[in-house]
């Protein structure tokens, strides 16, 4: 773990592509300003916890719905993209 | 055709191009990169996002395109912000019953965005503010069935715009 002491105004890089600046800071309350690329998430820890609580939910307690029978397609099951280009263009 | 063993499922083959790419994993799996979806034949009400690399891991997922005023920003504004390209989306929401209550409950906190083009999704996070991780969804079926089909004949009529692409995208596997 990696701990640096930073000003306000001052910057870390990490990597070549990710800033973070420190905006203001007050005795409890640290303001960050974050520039990622687009694609990298950035997200409040406790946010981030909440997402894989219920990521690792809904994969562990499989639900057995009552209205999903057993005949789960998996033959075409894919979104078939030729079928949907098809029907973009439909609408088109 | 790639064949996938000890799936939920049992044994499963899923076609090599409809593997859906997910470049950063979904949010706590991030070396989970790769997913089939796999419909039920009959409903399409959900259904499952495969994992690739795991057997044994499946995501229940529902067509997210049925909420009233979701997403919030739009689908496209949140494909542009995860860098997807925008025209041809696919938005789903994964599914999972309440441990205690068994109700099913929808995590439109992180929906699913899948670019159907080049087939390459990403789990994107809202503002915790205005969507919940659980929210809580009609527990008969068939209301929330209707109440679904409602949404998109009210949407169908709403617009001069064609229906939802991700609802047509959905719909078209599995027929």
């Amino acid at each position: 773990m990696l701990i640096i002491r930073r000003r306000v105004g001052e910057r870390i890089v990490i990597g070549s592509n990710i800033e973070v600046t420190v905006a203001s800071a007050t005795k409890s309350i640290v303001r960050l300003a974050i520039q990622a690329p687009k694609g990298i998430p950035v997200l409040r820890g406790e946010v981030h916890d909440a997402v894989v609580e219920a990521n690792v939910a809904a994969a562990s307690g499989f639900i057995e719905l009552e209205f999903v029978d057993d005949s789960v397609d998996a033959g075409g099951g894919g979104v078939g993209q030729d079928e949907a280009s098809e029907e973009n263009h439909d609408s088109d | 055709m790639i064949r996938i063993e000890g799936t939920k499922f049992g044994t499963i083959e899923v076609a090599a191009e409809t593997v859906i790419h997910f470049p950063n994993g979904l949010v706590g799996f991030p070396a989970e990169t790769q997913f089939v979806l796999l419909e039920r034949s009959g409903g399409k009400l959900v259904g499952y996002l495969q994992s690739m690399r795991t057997p044994g891991l499946a995501f229940p997922v529902m067509d997210g395109s049925g909420f009233e005023s979701y997403p919030e920003p739009s689908s496209e504004a949140l494909a542009n912000s995860v860098g997807l390209a925008t025209s041809d989306l696919a938005l789903l929401v994964i599914v999972a019953a309440n441990p205690q209550t068994k109700q099913l409950q929808a995590n439109l906190l992180a929906p699913i965005l899948v670019d159907v083009a080049t087939r390459t999704g990403a789990q994107c996070v809202l503002d915790p503010r205005k969507f919940s991780a659980t929210h809580a969804l009609p527990s008969d079926p068939m209301a929330l069935a209707k109440a679904r089909m409602d949404a998109a004949k009210q949407r169908a009529a709403e617009a001069a715009a064609p229906p939802s692409e991700a609802r047509a995208v959905v719909a078209a596997g599995g027929v």
